[in-house]
């Protein structure tokens, strides 16, 4: 399976890139260092999960997904946000995000989710 | 008959005239007619002066010169009355000499009638007619008419008014009375005295009217008329006749917060005193005031949440990074690397829970599970119980769940509120006692219908006295600027808007206890 990570933090990126790489070596497993950068990436390449970030610079997370949806891309969605009440779950549900973490988000949990996936 | 008259006696003799039916020749066609006609003239004239008289007794209100006058008309009628009688009379008789005398005597007595009847007939005139007498009834009856029109209309008007403002004082709610001042011999004032006026004075203060009628406020209350200057304000009040008001007033009755308006009365230089109730308006604004400033510091919290979590995620990952990269991962190295992440997740925590305070999460009561919501609340307060060197103490067992509905900002603040108190009361025991270690416990108590957070400290304890008080508002036993006497009152009405109760166990360490309905898990 192919995922795509958008998070604009560079720490943060190439820890989860890592972590996840190492756990799922069987995955492939691609970074991006903000919304639109994941948006560009997408329009080309196909994946079968993005995991983004909420806030971002000039792409938000939210509106990262709205635009793919927008460009008929129907990539399922992970989202991690610092504050989970900016959004109405539903609301996010039905956009196509399958999952909400909220920041900061144990990595035990992110791999357990991932596993579950395949 | 004599032949010298009635007169006779005075020595006039008439024995010589002849009586005066001669005249007619004893005809009784003329004879009998003139005498009668004489007699009925007598009769007559005899008769008004009857009426006369009682004219003159009934009519007081005649002048004098009228009643002269009257009395003049009686005595010359009568006279003409006797001039025809003395003249039947010599038809047989020859008593010229009477008729003489009282002929002349009527002559004198007309003749000064007629003067002065002439003389006066201005006062004749002046004597109102049935006529004017009529009008002037008439006008006197629409007088009177318009008079009692306006009596009704002013009596009328004065009832409207005494009802209008009965209203008033029965509508006003508040509690009225009057402070009267008493004046020392060289007219200062020394001292006032109370005497409620209606009785919502009871029914507003809670103290009985009997006892609301004091002599002396001096004596009866130093503290209110002395240290809370109101003798110097009352005072002023009656010269400058300023209106004071105290809302909410710092003076407190049986743990009752008033609205107090005093008022001169100018009328006979007294103070009339308004006194309503505000206890629960003020536990509202304060009930307001503090849940504004949570709002606030949920919102607040919400707007840094973003900042704060990104570096946290930063440390989390650091962390765990570190480890990996360790060649050799001694325990403590390990432990180490778990606190990093164990402080994180607690960081987090407390972040998410002030953020639980913002607007929307405020008036909703909804299902908690009571451990997990406990020790998200301590979180709050752990690191601070333990900067103070107190002891923490969690008896309730972990992870089993129980579920009370409520509003978990709500509880929140009370349970923060009952931790704080709780503290405080440690770090004043600690100042009376050297190696005290203070412990504060927190238990969660199942009952068959209800469950209760038991909050227990191990301070000095609350006063028997003040045991009962506690939960008034403006209630405090903390120094000056430090309690306001309202985080209990406030926390008590916060329960209650959730169905909740809080109650000081009855006796032992300080133990205050949260009790909620049993919640559906």
């Amino acid at each position: 399976m192919k995922f795509l990570i958008a998070e604009d933090e560079s720490f943060i990126l190439d820890f989860f890139l890592n972590e996840l790489q190492i756990n799922f070596p069987e995955h492939n497993f691609k970074g991006a260092s903000n919304g639109l950068e994941a948006f560009q990436i997408m329009e080309n390449e196909t994946f079968d999960y993005l995991i983004t970030d909420g806030k971002m610079p000039k792409l938000s997370g939210v509106d990262l997904v709205k635009r793919l949806r927008e460009g008929e891309i129907s990539t399922k969605a992970i989202l991690l946000t610092g504050f989970p009440g900016d959004f109405e779950e539903e609301e996010l549900r039905k956009i196509g995000i399958i999952q909400i973490f909220e920041k900061p988000v144990r990595i035990e949990k992110l791999l357990d989710f991932i596993k579950d996936l395949s | 008959m004599s032949n010298f008259g009635i007169l006779g006696i005075f020595g006039f003799d008439t024995s010589a005239f002849m009586p005066h039916g001669h005249c007619v020749l004893w005809k009784e066609e003329i004879l009998i007619p003139m005498v009668a006609s004489d007699v009925i003239i007598f009769l007559s004239y005899s008769a008004i002066p009857f009426g006369l008289f009682y004219f003159y007794r009934k009519r007081v209100d005649l002048s004098t010169k009228v009643k002269n006058l009257l009395v003049l008309f009686v005595l010359f009628i009568q006279l003409c009355g006797f001039s025809h009688l003395i003249s039947a009379y010599n038809y047989w008789n020859a008593d010229y000499y009477t008729e003489l005398f009282i002929k002349v005597l009527t002559a004198l007595v007309s003749l000064t009638t007629a003067i002065i009847v002439l003389k006066n007939i201005n006062i004749l005139l002046e004597i109102p007619s049935p006529d004017d007498y009529k009008k002037t009834n008439q006008k006197l009856k629409i007088l009177n008419e318009s008079l009692e029109e306006q009596v009704t209309l002013q009596t009328r008007r004065l009832e409207d008014e005494k009802n209008f403002l009965k209203a008033i004082l029965e509508g006003i709610d508040d509690g009225m009375a009057q402070l009267t001042p008493i004046y020392n011999t060289n007219q200062e004032i020394i001292d006032f005295s109370l005497r409620p006026l209606n009785d919502h004075m009871e029914k507003q203060t809670g103290i009985k009217l009997k006892e609301l009628e004091i002599s002396s406020m001096m004596e009866n209350n130093p503290e209110f008329m002395n240290d809370l200057g109101r003798f110097k304000a009352f005072k002023k009040l009656l010269l400058t006749g300023e209106t004071l008001t105290y809302d909410p007033s710092e003076y407190t009755v049986k743990d009752k917060i008033f609205r107090v308006v005093y008022t001169r009365n100018k009328a006979d230089n007294t103070i009339l005193q308004f006194i309503s109730d505000v206890t629960e308006r003020e536990e509202h604004k304060m009930r307001d005031i503090q849940s504004s400033r949570l709002t606030a510091l949920g919102e607040l919290a919400g707007g840094i949440a973003h900042e704060i979590n990104n570096p946290l995620q930063i440390i989390d990952g650091a962390a765990r990074l570190l480890g990996r990269h360790v060649p050799e991962k001694t325990p403590e190295i390990e432990k180490t690397i778990d606190t990093i992440q164990e402080t994180v997740r607690r960081t987090s925590r407390i972040i998410h829970n002030l953020k639980r305070l913002s607007r929307n999460e405020v008036d909703t009561i909804l299902p908690i599970n009571l451990t997990d919501f406990l020790n998200d609340v301590t979180e709050f307060l752990h690191q601070r119980i333990s900067n103070h060197g107190f002891q923490l103490k969690k008896i309730y067992e972990e992870g089993h769940p129980i579920t009370i509905n409520a509003n978990q900002v709500a509880l929140s603040q009370i349970v923060i509120n009952l931790l704080n108190n709780a503290i405080e009361e440690l770090q004043e025991t600690e100042k009376e006692s050297e190696d005290f270690l203070g412990v504060i416990k927190i238990n969660v108590i199942e009952g068959p219908q209800t469950v209760s957070i038991a909050i227990e400290d191990n301070g000095r304890g609350i006063k028997k006295k003040n045991r009962d008080l506690i939960f008034n508002p403006l209630f405090t036993s903390k120094d000056v600027g430090k309690g306001t006497g309202l985080g209990l009152s406030i926390s008590k009405n916060l329960a209650s808007n959730m169905g909740a109760e809080i109650a000081l166990k009855p006796d032992g360490a300080t133990c205050f206890l949260i009790t909620f309905p049993k919640g559906h898990s």
